[in-house]
């Protein structure tokens, strides 16, 4: 993967070769700049690698063309992020139904998928508050509930639980547990020991290139 | 102080190019805003030089019931002395003949064709401040043919010499005079609806023509005695107009109008009125528009600024936490407004230096001439460079003051998309006024179109137009052979001598009656002298009956009416005219009606059809025939126009040899309007520039703060349909609420426009919704390229913590 920059181009990864298995809990680690974001961009779909394969379920992604790509990743990837990116115009209600309205599923029918996550997730009550209004784990809480209300196979947590103290920190990763549990491919991104320890492998990256793993 | 200059310098330094690109967007509009108010000042400044509160221009006004049926600019002769005798309250009057012969005025070897001459009372120069610069300052014009002439044309006529004493000589196709000069007046200014060149002696007109009453032969300008009111004064010649009235008036009501002098200039033209008008709506249209213009530019330097300062919160933050107190944050924030429009003010008058000649040329009037020495305008600098320091410095400054600096130090307000209605009541102003301008545009476009398309003929461009020689021994004669002459010369279609051409107007309304009827029917119809060319030539269409001929032998009885007079003298139809006999006031015998002709545009689409009789020129020799209308088989060349004027010599050898193409002079007709569609087609390209630039800048920043939004959707699975629409819907939105706004609001101010002309366009529905689609379509151009940019970021760079 070639990565352009204003000065040089610097290659953010190199040499990567990664299998992850259907079901399986995966945590990667490395310290600041080690190509973590753009690992995460080419699994989300987001970027495509300058050379190089990625499949899923003997899918290319690096075949396909942006609108393929865009139907794919509505369908099958869900995304968890440290700082949330909850939409502060929208409400808790609205930031869920979105990624229902862009698979264009019908009013009704998104109003009870909502409202069964929210359920889930312990916030329905809070479902007409704008994200400003809420705590941090609560606005986590919304973020998963996001990520999970398409059921798609497949959620990208991105550091989830860097923003929150431990007690809400814990409550989170359980949440993402009881999911991987339940049959939901889970990938995440994080700096903690101890989050890490909830998952069934653990990579570590370093300089664009995966010098270990664990589990 | 120093302090907060180096400040506000190095506050600018970080964003340079957005600073320059928003005092470049600032600059035009003020300096656009400016050269339209420089010209609105002119046309509201006219005749306001002389001490004129008191003084009116005394206009005829005839009435049949309730109903106006003349409205004239002029009053007869006989008006003044007897007002003056017989009304109290008039102070002084003069008298200022209304001719539209020209004349041939010649020194020695010096020879022109002059038009702007009058005759008037040595009353003038106490009425009007018009200094005289050469020669006794009192007892001016009291001698006959004594005349005073501007400085230009003393120079004109005698270079360098004394001009006192010498001779001029004037020579109509009818008289020849001679005239003293006894004085020089400097030049009438530009913005005098008394343009002359030559002030005659009245005591130079035959006595016995002097104090006559049935012609409307001069304007007549009173000043009145202090607390005098123009109406009681309007009321008491009403009281005695019945001693004045001659026959042809007898069933009239008779009255005066007192105009104030000031007012002349912007009321609408009336018949036998010279002079060239302005339009009080296309001033009050423009003053709006130049209103809407600073306004553009204002909101976009506020916007800006809102936007750069909750970007610099952080700044403002720390200082009020270092202690600097509300009043400190004001000055400083006043102060780089005042700063910044100071800038924006010195570069607008560079674009006016540069731009003003040209747009002067443009309008065909030095508007701006006395701009330097006019504390009007250096008021109105200072008023635009005020009320822009306040507008763009006062409310961030408060905005500052107001919000906690925790809040801002944290950034919360950065890139925020929240508290920033102002700056979107801002923008749909900016929109509004924008619209109005495009919308604008079109109805004045299609109009000027509408009006050049029904006068222009495709034959205009094959006729050429001489002026009648002055005197000329023969002249009935040699004006005969000359025309055969012409006649003769292959590329010569038809030649024809009249008292109008297309564009001229008519005037020399004559009273005239169904032969045999009451006194009471008579009707002011335009008597329009022709030869039996004259028909042909311009090809009129005849409705019924014929035009004149000289197969019919003598035709000097006969006329030819428009439909406009058929209906006026109450004939049922074009057809029941014909054959009918009508008295005219100054003939004993009754003219035959042999034909009617198809009501057609003499004068410009803002002057209603007029009636008119045509009558071959020789019945009535008082009613002059100044042109020799030479229609031509092909476009008219120079080498043609040459052999013309050779043949012209050899006829008139003395004459002035003087011209012009008909197309020419239709074109000028509609020349203020083809301006005033220039003035708006620039006004509103530069709104939806400065518009625009504003928009871009904004959206470099409204962007910026949704970058993040634009992220997540992505990552949710938006493609790039639906993130178009959600980064445009705003835009969209915000343009048609313009357009609903704007439409109303354009609707009224362009139908008052159009109703200052007779004949005009029905707003096409369509413009408005052109202007719609013009407006979105820059708009979405505007901000294509950073939509686009947002659109193909890479999510995860801008929703990761890194």
């Amino acid at each position: 993967m070639v990565f352009t920059t204003e000065e040089v181009q610097t290659r953010a990864l190199s040499g990567v070769s990664l299998e992850i298995g259907q079901g399986e809990f995966v945590a990667i680690m490395g310290p600041s700049g080690c190509g973590k974001s753009t690992l995460l961009n080419i699994l989300g779909t987001l970027d495509t690698p300058t050379s190089g394969k990625y499949f899923i379920h003997g899918k290319d992604m690096t075949q396909m063309n942006e609108s393929r790509l865009t139907m794919f990743r509505k369908r099958n990837i869900g995304f968890v992020f440290q700082s949330f990116n909850l939409i502060d115009e929208l409400t808790v209600f609205e930031n869920v139904e979105l990624p229902l309205v862009y698979l264009g599923m019908r009013k009704k029918e998104r109003t009870i998928r909502v409202m069964t996550v929210l359920e889930q997730m312990n916030m329905a009550h809070r479902a007409a508050h704008f994200p400003q209004q809420l705590s941090g784990g609560q606005q986590q809480r919304v973020a998963i509930a996001r990520a999970v209300v398409t059921d798609c196979p497949l959620i990208l947590a991105d550091e989830p639980t860097g923003n929150l103290d431990s007690a809400h920190g814990v409550e989170v990763m359980t949440l993402l547990q009881q999911l991987n549990r339940k049959g939901t491919t889970i990938i995440m991104v994080t700096h903690s020991e101890r989050d890490a320890g909830y998952a069934n492998r653990i990579i570590y990256l370093l300089d664009g290139r995966i010098v270990g793993g664990r589990g | 102080m120093m302090e907060y200059l180096s400040q506000i310098i190095k506050s600018q330094r970080t964003k340079k190019s957005l600073s320059a690109l928003n005092l470049f967007g600032l600059s035009v509009c003020i300096g656009a805003a400016l050269l339209i108010l420089f010209y609105v000042r002119f046309e509201l400044s006219f005749d306001t030089f002389h001490e004129g509160d008191r003084i009116y221009r005394v206009e005829s006004r005839l009435h049949e019931g309730k109903v106006l049926t003349d409205n004239w600019a002029t009053t007869t002769f006989g008006h003044a002395p007897v007002m003056a005798r017989e009304i109290p309250g008039i102070e002084q009057y003069a008298r200022v003949t209304a001719q539209d012969r020209e004349q041939e005025v010649t020194y020695q070897d010096r020879q022109f064709m002059e038009e702007d001459y009058c005759y008037t009372e040595p009353s003038f120069f106490d009425l009007f401040n018009f200094p005289i610069v050469k020669g006794e300052k009192t007892g001016q014009l009291v001698r006959p043919n004594t005349v005073v002439v501007t400085e230009s044309t003393a120079h004109r006529y005698f270079a360098d010499g004394d001009p006192i004493g010498k001779i001029l000589t004037f020579k109509t196709p009818a008289a020849e005079q001679h005239f003293e000069v006894t004085g020089i007046i400097a030049d009438m200014p530009y913005n005098s609806h008394l343009r002359y060149d030559f002030l005659l002696s009245y005591s130079s007109i035959p006595e016995t023509r002097r104090d006559i009453w049935f012609v409307h032969g001069v304007y007549t300008y009173v000043r009145l005695e202090p607390g005098k009111r123009p109406d009681d004064i309007a009321e008491g010649f009403h009281a005695i107009s019945h001693k004045y009235k001659t026959a042809a008036l007898n069933h009239k009501d008779w009255r005066v109008e007192l105009v104030p002098l000031k007012d002349i200039h912007l009321t609408p033209r009336k018949s036998y009125e010279k002079e060239e008008k302005g339009s009080r709506t296309a001033v009050q249209i423009l003053f709006i528009m130049a209103i809407a213009l600073l306004l553009i530019g204002w909101g976009n330097a506020l916007n800006l600024t809102i936007a750069r300062y909750l970007e610099r919160g952080r700044e403002f933050g720390l200082r009020k936490v270092f202690g600097a107190s509300r009043r400190q944050i004001i000055v400083q924030g006043l102060l780089e407004s005042a700063l910044f429009n100071l800038l924006a003010l010195v570069m607008a008058l560079g674009w006016i230096e540069v731009l003003l000649p040209t747009v002067s040329r443009w309008v065909g009037r030095n508007f701006a001439f006395d701009v330097l020495y006019s504390w009007e305008c250096w008021g109105m600098l200072a008023a635009v460079f005020l009320c822009g320091t306040l507008f763009v410095g006062l409310y961030p400054s408060f905005l500052l003051t107001r919000i906690r600096p925790s809040d801002i130090m944290r950034g919360k307000y950065l890139h925020s998309r929240r508290g920033n209605s102002i700056r979107k009541i801002l923008m749909v102003v900016q929109f509004v006024a924008s619209f109005v301008l495009v919308s604008g545009t079109l109805v004045v476009v299609k109009q000027v179109q509408y009006m050049q398309q029904k006068t222009a003929s495709e034959s205009y461009n094959r006729i050429v137009v001489l002026k009648h020689p002055a005197l000329t021994d023969n002249m009935d004669v040699q004006m005969l052979n000359f025309k055969k002459r012409l006649e003769q010369e292959s590329y010569i279609r038809c030649v024809a001598v009249s008292g109008a051409v297309p564009g001229a107007e008519v005037a020399n309304y004559f009273t005239n009656r169904p032969y045999g009827s009451d006194m009471s029917e008579v009707k002011l119809i335009q008597m329009f002298a022709v030869d039996v060319d004259y028909l042909l030539l311009y090809g009129l269409q005849p409705v019924c009956g014929r035009g004149f001929s000289e197969d019919y032998g003598n035709e000097l009885n006969k006329v030819v009416l428009n439909e406009e007079a058929v209906r006026l003298l109450g004939f049922a139809s074009a057809e029941d005219a014909i054959g009918r006999r009508l008295s005219m006031e100054v003939l004993k015998e009754p003219l035959e009606v042999i034909g009617v002709v198809r009501n057609y545009h003499q004068q410009s689409l803002a002057e209603s059809y007029k009636p008119i009789m045509f009558f071959i020129k020789e019945r009535v020799p008082l009613i002059a025939t100044p042109y020799i209308s030479i229609q031509l088989n092909t476009e008219i060349d120079s080498t043609q126009l040459d052999r013309i004027e050779r043949i012209y010599k050899t006829y008139f050898p003395s004459a002035v040899f003087s011209c012009f193409r008909l197309k020419d002079y239709n074109d000028d007709i509609y020349k203020s309007d083809r301006n005033f569609s220039w003035i708006f087609m620039c006004a509103s390209l530069l709104a939806i520039f400065v518009a625009c630039l504003g928009l871009w800048i904004m959206t470099l920043f409204s962007t910026m703060a949704r970058v993040k939004e634009i992220g997540i959707r992505k990552v949710l699975g938006a493609d790039r349909k639906s993130l178009l629409l959600v980064l445009t819907k705003e835009l969209i939105g915000l343009t048609l609420l313009a357009t609903v706004l704007g439409t109303p609001l354009s609707v009224v101010l362009m139908d008052g426009w159009l109703k200052t002309y007779a004949f005009h366009i029905t707003q096409p529905w369509w413009g408005y919704a052109m202007a719609f689609g013009v407006m979105l379509l820059v708009v979405l151009l505007t901000v294509a390229h950073q939509v686009w940019r947002v659109i193909r970021l890479k999510p995860m760079d801008v929703l990761r913590n890194e």
